[in-house]
């Protein structure tokens, strides 16, 4: 503990109050920053996953029954820190043609970089890989097919593979599966 | 200058995976950046503070993860969709740039201030940051990509059939193999140029 006998002691005290509430104000500026930022965020990756979804199920005219995201479900466990998911659109999620289903819009790591890999999970069709963003096109990435995981020349099939295998574990624990093999989103 | 190099080199390992695109290079520039002149700010005020000099690494570090919080903050709204893909290595960036500071600073100086050429060490890493990421990017995808408000614009600058055959050094570990090689080419030119009076002698 300071003993303010000098002058010198109380301007110092005076450095350290003014000090912890610049902290303080700070801190509270990165709060707000980060929950804006998380807003921003999430509608962003939300419309490039609806994007990635049709291009990889088709256009609304093609087929009126593809999953698009709805809203999103915040999940704690394995590979859910850095993932966004949110749940296919259709009231209890199982009105629609595919099931009540789930999508995962994660940052995946590849030798040729990040990007934004979407992958559609649901009870009937399991897990998908949809397709990635995040990084330029490269000849044969305008190739690829939907559902296919050599797809996304960013990241190798291999780490495809294993974000496939952590998000099923992960989407197992947030969707029940009803008897008739359509699926539930649990609350 | 070259001792730098090295020492960054060492110190921003972690994020090397990130830095696949010019534009994502140019985000950990801006990060370090920021880190500089936070350090550079907390270093002014730390003496009027009267901390005893092993505590001062307490109130550096949490700053800078500050900093960084502030900067992943900042880029969701700016660029929503790196700020996603780059969030925890913006996170590790704090660690490395505080190995990189207490490397170059050894000499009890701080590494934030000017060194004996006249500018201030991290400039080197700025440098190095910048020509790695372009330099991946153009060997792997064959573009080049400036970060605009909320996306990324590519030019292509490789046709496709090129990038077939530069790919594997554009990669992740065709990157690390290259920049080996190239800090030892300029290992050796040096060895070589410091060996040279003395041999002519």
């Amino acid at each position: 503990m300071m003993n303010m006998n000098t002058p010198e002691d109380g301007r110092t005290l005076r450095f350290r109050i003014a000090f912890v509430c610049a902290a303080l104000f700070f801190m509270a500026i990165v709060f707000l920053l980060n929950h804006f930022g998380e807003l921003k965020a999430e509608s962003v990756v939300k419309a490039e996953t609806a994007e990635i979804a049709a291009e990889a199920f088709g256009s609304t005219s093609e087929n009126e029954n593809r999953p698009d995201p709805g809203e999103r479900i915040r999940v704690k466990g394995s590979g859910g820190r850095y993932a966004f998911v949110f749940a296919s659109e259709g009231g209890d999620h199982a009105a629609r043609g595919s099931g009540g289903g789930l999508f995962f819009a994660v940052p995946t790591m590849g030798g040729g970089g990040a990007a934004l890999s979407v992958f559609y999970f649901s009870p009937s069709s399991g897990m998908m890989f949809l397709g990635s963003r995040g990084a330029p096109r490269t000849a044969d990435v305008a190739d690829d097919r939907p559902g296919d995981t050599h797809a996304g020349r960013a990241v190798s099939s291999g780490i495809l593979k294993i974000w496939m295998r952590r998000l099923s574990a992960l989407a197992d624990t947030i969707v029940e599966a009803d008897a008739d093999g359509r699926g539930r989103v649990a609350r | 200058m070259k001792k730098h190099i090295f020492y960054f080199v060492m110190s921003v390992c972690p994020v090397f995976p990130a830095l696949s695109l010019f534009s994502f290079g140019l985000v950990f520039v801006l990060e370090f950046c920021l880190f500089f002149l936070c350090l550079l700010g907390v270093r002014e005020t730390i003496p009027h503070l009267r901390i005893k000099d092993g505590c001062v690494f307490l109130i550096e570090i949490p700053v800078l993860l500050l900093t960084s919080a502030f900067f992943v903050g900042f880029l969701k709204i700016v660029l929503p969709t790196p700020a996603v893909l780059l969030e925890f290595y913006l996170y590790v960036a704090p660690f490395s740039y505080m190995i990189f500071d207490s490397l170059v600073c050894s000499g009890g100086k701080s590494g934030a201030a000017t060194n004996s050429d006249g500018y201030p060490p991290i400039l080197t890493g700025f440098v190095f940051l910048s020509a790695f990421s372009l330099a991946r990017e153009f060997l792997y995808y064959g573009t080049v990509s400036l970060p605009v408000f909320n996306e990324i614009i590519f030019t292509r600058v490789l046709p496709h059939g090129i990038t077939v055959f530069t790919r594997f050094w554009g990669s992740f570990p065709g990157a690390m193999i290259l920049t080996g090689m190239i800090l030892a080419l300029f290992n050796f030119i040096d060895v070589k140029s410091k060996n040279a009076p003395n041999a002519a002698s």
